[in-house]
């Protein structure tokens, strides 16, 4: 055996070794994927959770500063939630906080952001010019129809406020307190009415 | 202890025989043989010459010093003190209990074992012996396995007793009242990262990490080259981890490539992690160097040493396969005697167990007490 039959079967030894780096290299990136995916979604409701968001909105005002382009942030929260917690049991809560993120992930379209941001309350971040803001209403009132409809026995309902990008800041913590105090001038002004 | 080697290249075995025996400075108490297996008569030939105990096997390219004969080479031993030489032949149906018993009962005194080549078989019988060695250290056990090659449709691979050719067996030297020194060279380099076997069987590897297929890794070694000659693959032979610690266990060499399947000289098992390695001819004997000198170390002026270097290793040192037993004599000082085998037989590094390696050179420096 000649140096450079040896030489190629090193070349060789070395491609192979490689090859498997490679295939590690991406065995580890899948598993790793999947631990962000796990680390990224709410357990129970399996929409994003308040950090993915917080950590999405962040990207977002940082890439919307330079294009200008704008969006929505709305605000959800669950109306007598508490209420349904302490009558019916928890396993009845959960089981309307999984529906009502499912309605909100079907309500919207594929690039918009649900989140899950904590007890009975939701977030999502709409695109716009998708949607426009009557529209984003339209959905939004559409779906408390739906919602109000499947869940009469527990008597719930939705509320929401919705904060627009840049018009009512540009900033993620006044679009929060935008989207939030609205939230609640229509859950005071519900609760008013009855 | 006093050592004679003698070899004759004469082409009959009578002659090859009477020439060595006219050139014995003393009469031996024991007279080992490497025998090309070429020649016939053998056994009736040194019993004619030789009255003294002896043993000899079949071995295509046997060293005396520092030269490769393919003949006739005699290790006569003349013992001066206290040593003696013990033989102990295993043919036909012997059992695994039978050979262990033997070592069992002789732990004090140094083996030397060679078995005829019987495929796998051989090394499958070396390694299952572990299970029935009762003792540690096992550092007192080395040797190799006749190299044979075929006459007339028949794969001579023989040990040769007073009594006749065994086939299907070896013998084992034991020498009692000797100092004793083995090393083990390498030489090969490991390569990146580990394989698992998934699907193996006796020396036979189907499958690793799940389930690729190991001939296509196999063959994909030889890519870029016009003939894909198997024995290129002796260059890099499967380094095998050790279970516990990780570090190397022993080498096996690719021996063919099937559709389905990769046969190895030696045993492997499913579950057993290995990398692929390479070596050139100057780091095998860079470690021959590093594998006398340890020997040398431990042992002053040996009577003898012994050498059982692989046919692979032959094959890669090309016209440098002089050169390795060329580094020993000259470390050593002593005479040498062995042969370029088919399998190599000696401890695990931390001499818990029996290997069978492939494309090792073990060395041993045998002293008189």
């Amino acid at each position: 055996m000649n140096a450079q039959i040896q030489l190629k079967i090193l070349k060789n030894i070395l491609q192979e070794v490689s090859k498997k780096y490679d295939e590690l290299l991406h065995e580890r990136d899948k598993k790793l994927q999947t631990i962000v995916q796990k680390a990224q979604k709410d357990a129970l409701t399996k929409v994003c959770n308040r950090g993915c968001f917080i950590e999405y909105l962040s990207l977002l005002l940082k890439k919307n500063s330079k294009n200008g382009e704008s969006f929505a942030l709305v605000f959800i929260d669950v109306d007598n939630f508490k209420f349904v917690n302490d009558t019916y049991g928890h396993e009845e809560g959960d089981m309307i906080l999984q529906n009502v993120a499912q309605l909100l992930v079907d309500s919207f379209r594929k690039d918009d952001m649900v989140a899950r941001y904590g007890g009975d309350e939701f977030v999502v971040l709409v695109k716009l010019p998708h949607l426009e803001l009557t529209r984003i209403e339209e959905v939004l009132n559409s779906l408390i129809k739906r919602v109000e409809e499947r869940f009469k026995k527990y008597n719930i309902s939705l509320s929401f406020g919705i904060a627009l990008y840049p018009i009512d800041g540009k900033s993620m913590k006044t679009l929060l307190h935008v989207a939030d105090k609205r939230m609640y001038h229509l859950k005071r002004a519900k609760k008013a009415a009855r | 202890m006093q050592i004679d080697i003698i070899y004759s290249k004469q082409e009959h075995i009578e002659k090859a025989i009477e020439e060595i025996a006219s050139q014995l400075s003393f009469h031996p108490d024991f007279a080992l043989f490497a025998i090309h297996p070429r020649y016939d008569g053998v056994v009736e030939a040194i019993n004619e010459r030789f009255a003294c105990a002896w043993a000899g096997f079949t071995a295509l390219d046997a060293f005396a010093r520092q030269e490769i004969v393919q003949g006739v080479v005699l290790c006569a031993f003349s013992f001066c003190r206290n040593a003696k030489a013990h033989l102990k032949l295993f043919h036909e149906h012997f059992t695994l209990e039978e050979v262990a018993n033997y070592f069992n009962s002789n732990k004090e005194q140094f083996h030397i074992v060679v078995a005829t080549y019987n495929g796998h078989h051989t090394g499958e019988f070396l390694e299952n012996l572990n299970a029935y060695l009762h003792y540690k250290p096992i550092d007192n056990i080395i040797g190799g396995i006749a190299s044979a090659d075929v006459y007339n449709g028949e794969l001579r691979s023989f040990i040769y007793t007073k009594e006749g050719v065994t086939k299907n067996g070896g013998f084992v030297l034991s020498l009692e009242n000797v100092a004793f020194s083995i090393a083990i060279a390498l030489g090969f380099k490991p390569y990146g990262v580990e394989y698992v076997v998934t699907k193996a069987q006796e020396n036979r590897v189907y499958r690793v990490d799940g389930n690729r297929k190991f001939s296509s890794i196999a063959w994909s070694l030889l890519d870029g080259i016009e003939k894909k000659d198997i024995h290129y693959l002796w260059a890099t032979p499967l380094n095998i981890l050790d279970k516990q610690d990780g570090q190397l266990s022993t080498l096996r060499t690719i021996a063919n490539i099937k559709e389905e399947y990769v046969e190895l000289f030696g045993p492997i098992e499913e579950g057993d992690r290995f990398k692929l390695s390479f070596a050139d001819s100057q780091e095998l004997l860079d470690a021959d160097t590093q594998g006398a000198k340890e020997v040398a170390k431990q042992i002053d002026n040996p009577d003898i040493f012994f050498n059982f270097s692989c046919v692979a290793r032959q094959y890669l040192l090309q016209e440098r396969q002089n050169e390795e037993i060329v580094v020993y004599t000259d470390i050593l000082k002593a005479p040498l005697f062995g042969f370029f085998t088919f399998g190599e037989i000696g401890p695990d590094t931390k001499n818990t167990r029996l290997n069978l390696y492939n494309e090792t050179s073990v060395i041993c420096g045998v002293k008189e007490l």
